[in-house]
């Protein structure tokens, strides 16, 4: 359900637009009403809260003819002329800053005006029901493995509302995402390990549902985890899960073409366009429109609307993705990609569900294809360099594969790195299937800070493993 | 500040007025920043942020366990609106079953962490710091092709049921800068984060400088024609990265969960031929960018030494876990001080190679391995500097702390105090 408060705000907002409009060629205003739990029970402890990354607030933006000026606070109400001017003058900058300002072209926004809701049924779970769930699956997952130092549950949900108004615009949006998370430590064989399985969903009930069916799963993998050695480095061919393929097309590639960085000559993928960057079985997408996962929004916080956009296409790069004030520097179309880390943050162009789409190959038929190599499983961490092109991915373990079969050796961490045409070129067969995982955060460097999905097919290519 | 004292009055009111609560803690955070965002030299955007949330934790104790439940209160929020959070966040916290723990109580302080930019105003300090930064970017080939300034105000204030009423006043300012090194078509960068506390305007000039000259670094160096094998340095950025997770194993949370695989007793340097580590949670560096007075609980931080001569001697931590495993709270301490050596850097045997900077170092404790992809390295010989990139490496912990060297020479990064360069060797460079 759309955000009351945002709602009574709505009239405010919009006499504020006014009243900056007539200092400002161009103004809106961002509110957002961001709530969410996290309710967690492990053997130890139990807490609930509200999630960190809740917020409430508003940020103003405005400009003429090249700046952006933004203005966060806490709220817009009370005297709304007091207010203006008070932002008015807080964006006064000195005259030799103004005399460096970017060029860009003039914003050309369209009339629209529209709410948008996806349902779900997270308003039938208060937080205390998602704390006696977590606890009780936390207790079924002990009964599984009585010896485990801790297992826990941890349910998060996240309910954004958004509203976006400037003299064109008046846009609403509604939409919802939980993520389920199981969590194991063992003590075995003098090691000491730490496993985990999800679920993730726009409902409550199907994560709930889910995450049961995954125990079994995740006691196995850690007795094996425990067994597992350090990787022989070398060159190998590997196979990815859906969430390393998912991190490979979020750091390799991903960051690689967000427009932002055109605009400040950081992407090497600028001068890539239209050209084979990847294996002609390639194909790759980006949108909050392109899947339905936990960065489907309807608009970006720009009031842009949501996009789906082809990155590449057989192996060509085709498009990156920006956001409008980058667009408005490079003369071209926004994507709807353009995000904040909170009202408080500035808008940045960001991923949001980032895939390679699948291929015809059965993952039976992959595994088999290799002589000698690895099934790499489970994002750990990644990390982009855009304007070189290099790639440094962790995978929590790879499964050793051994004449066209998957073995009983694991390896833990597999730490992927290397130059990124050079792998993706390097990729022979995608299979037929694909999935998605939504419970990720991305940074921008170390800071800005965006809940994003990444996945796809498993894909078989060759890469560095250390 | 007018608005946020009758907020926070308001809170402790509703709350006090609640004979279901047991006990109670708010936290005031209050922002006020100045942010440029520059592409080159071209600004590109101008913000002003001016937010206040509020943080509240609810206590109740119910058979006789305690049920912690906590939520956020935003300034638009009206007195019914709060007062509803309050009536859902007790029927939370009693579904909340946890061991008892002590709370913090009986300390009032009002503080200010020195720093000199409580003497300009914000806008004018990330101006300056831009004239400072571009007055370095004078160089043939090289450039700064984005720069992004932070400058915040930062109030935090805790008020307990347990008579703690405890504000802060600290400043941070954050640079991100990308070098850029081109020719033709051809071109490479690398990224740097400043943090601080204190304004020194030559003092970014001159890193700005040396970030240039790393980046040519980066441009003209190439992947190694023979297999690298010597020992290798690491700053201060990976340095604190390695001792966070150090840290992380020693704090009362992990000892509590049985998350940690290092305890009291261990002696992570047992070999007699390297330098002794000596790791301490300090409550304050000198220069450094995390100083704080308090924890979350309203603890006052204690500088702990965790790790004295190799040898692990104690454990850290706040309030909560303190009680769980019944030792001394420390507070929820973060900065973090490591003894330097005896050996001046000059003095390093050659040849060693010096990670100027990574991807990202890799640390997992459970696997005993540390590793990363290097993006720029140094390798010093006798011969003089070579850059290299391209490589990366990787070791066991257990084989770095064997292996110890820590120059003589120490350095601030953020909130860590300690060598300026740690070496170490048996580590695979691939």
């Amino acid at each position: 359900m759309f955000s009351k408060f945002l709602a009574s705000r709505k009239e405010a907002l919009k006499c504020l637009v006014k009243e900056l409009s007539k200092t400002y060629k161009y103004v809106s205003i961002l509110g957002t009403d961001v709530k969410g739990i996290r309710a967690q029970a492990t053997k130890q402890n139990q807490t609930v809260s509200d999630d960190g990354y809740n917020e409430c607030g508003f940020v103003v933006k405005m400009t003429n003819d090249d700046i952006f000026f933004e203005y966060s606070l806490d709220d817009i109400n009370g005297d709304i002329k007091e207010l203006a001017l008070k932002i008015v003058l807080e964006s006064k900058i000195s005259k030799s800053l103004e005399s460096k300002h970017i060029k860009r072209y003039a914003i050309d926004e369209e009339k629209l005006e529209k709410d948008f809701v996806r349902e779900s049924d997270l308003s039938n779970y208060q937080a205390k029901d998602l704390l006696v769930s977590a606890s009780n699956i936390k207790d079924e997952l002990i009964n599984k493995c009585p010896s485990c130092l801790t297992a826990g549950c941890i349910l998060m949900t996240t309910d954004v509302s958004k509203i976006f108004v400037s003299k064109n615009k008046c846009l609403t949006q509604n939409y919802t995402w939980v993520n389920g998370i199981i969590i194991l430590m063992v003590n075995e064989n003098g090691k000491q390990v730490q496993v985990r399985e999800g679920a993730y969903s726009i409902n409550v009930k199907e994560v709930l549902d889910k995450l049961p069916t995954l125990m079994d799963k995740l006691v196995s993998k850690a007795h094996k985890l425990t067994l597992a050695k350090p990787i022989v480095p070398g060159f190998y061919d590997v196979i990815t899960d859906a969430s390393i393929t998912g991190l490979i097309a979020h750091e390799a590639f991903g960051h690689g073409v967000e427009m932002d960085q055109f605009v400040k000559d950081r992407a090497y993928a600028k001068h890539c366009m239209g050209e084979y960057v990847a294996s002609t079985i390639l194909n790759m997408k980006d949108g909050a429109k392109s899947d339905l996962s936990v960065a489907s929004y309807f608009f970006d916080d720009d009031g842009i609307l949501a996009g789906d956009t082809d990155i590449i296409v057989d192996g060509k790069l085709k498009s990156g993705i920006c956001d409008m004030q980058s667009a408005l520097q490079l003369g071209c179309k926004p994507t709807g990609n353009g995000r904040r880390q909170s009202f408080s943050h500035k808008t940045y162009t960001r991923m949001t569900n980032t895939f390679f789409l699948k291929g015809n190959s059965t993952l039976d038929e992959m595994i088999k294809s290799i002589k000698h190599g690895f099934y790499l499983a489970e994002t750990n961490n990644g990390m982009e360099d855009p304007k070189n092109w290099n790639i440094q991915c962790t995978a929590e373990y790879a499964i050793e594969i051994i004449d066209g079969k998957l073995t009983d050796n694991y390896f833990s961490p597999a730490v992927m790195s290397g130059y990124v045409p050079d792998l993706l070129k390097s990729i022979t067969m995608i299979s037929n299937d694909y999935e998605i995982e939504g419970s990720g955060y991305c940074g921008k460097g170390y800071k800005e800070w965006v809940k994003v999905s990444s996945g796809g097919a498993n894909v078989k290519c060759k890469v560095k493993l250390s | 500040m007018q608005g946020e004292v009758i907020m926070i009055n308001l809170i402790e009111k509703l709350l006090k007025n609640n004979k279901e609560i047991s006990s109670y803690k708010i936290i005031e955070r209050n922002v006020i920043s100045s942010e440029l965002y520059f592409v080159h030299k071209n600004i590109e955007t101008v913000r002003n942020v001016s937010t206040t949330e509020y943080s509240v934790t609810l206590y109740i104790m119910h058979d006789g366990f305690i049920g912690d439940a906590s939520f956020k209160v935003f300034k638009s929020q009206t007195e019914e609106e709060i007062e509803e959070k309050i009536n859902n966040t007790i029927l939370n916290a009693k579904e909340v079953s946890n061991k008892v723990y002590s709370l913090e109580s009986d300390i009032k302080s009002n503080d200010e962490i020195e720093s000199n930019f409580k003497e300009y105003n914000l806008k004018d300090i990330a101006e300056k710091i831009s004239e400072a930064a571009f007055k370095a970017d004078n160089i043939t080939n090289a450039s700064i092709n984005a720069l992004e300034i932070f400058v915040k105000k930062i109030t935090r204030r805790i008020v307990t049921s347990t008579n703690i009423d405890r504000k802060e006043v600290s400043y941070e300012a954050m640079v991100e800068a990308i070098p850029t090194w081109t020719i033709g078509n051809d071109s490479v960068e690398l990224y740097k984060q400043y943090n601080f506390s204190n304004l020194n305007l030559d003092d970014i000039t001159l890193k700005i400088n040396e970030a240039l000259m790393e980046v040519k670094a980066r441009f003209e160096a190439k992947k190694p024609e023979e297999e690298i094998n010597c020992p290798i340095a690491i700053r201060g950025l990976e340095q604190q990265t390695l001792f966070n997770e150090i840290a992380l194993q020693l704090s009362y949370a992990s000892v509590y969960q049985e998350a940690n695989i290092i305890k009291i007793g261990d002696d992570l340097n047992p070999s007699n031929k390297c330098d002794k580590l000596t790791l301490t949670m300090a409550s304050e560096i000198k220069g450094g960018s995390n100083n704080h007075k308090f924890d979350s609980d309203g603890s006052s931080l204690l500088t702990t030494k965790l790790i004295d001569n190799g040898k692990v001697i104690s454990y850290f931590g706040g309030v909560k876990y303190a009680t769980y495993t019944n030792m001394k709270n420390t507070g929820a301490l973060s900065n973090k001080k490591v003894e330097c050596g005896n050996t001046s850097i000059k003095d390093f045997k050659l040849p060693y190679f010096e990670l100027v900077s990574l991807s990202g170092l890799q640390v997992d404790m459970y696997n005993d391995y540390v590793g990363g992809e290097i993006r720029l390295g140094y390798l010093h010989t006798k011969d003089g500097i070579k850059p290299i990139t391209g490589v990366s490496f990787q070791t066991s912990i257990k084989s770095l702390f064997d292996n110890l060297v820590l120059s003589k020479e120490e350095e601030v990064y953020e909130g860590y105090l300690g060598p300026k360069l740690l070496m170490f060797n048996n580590a695979k460079v691939l």
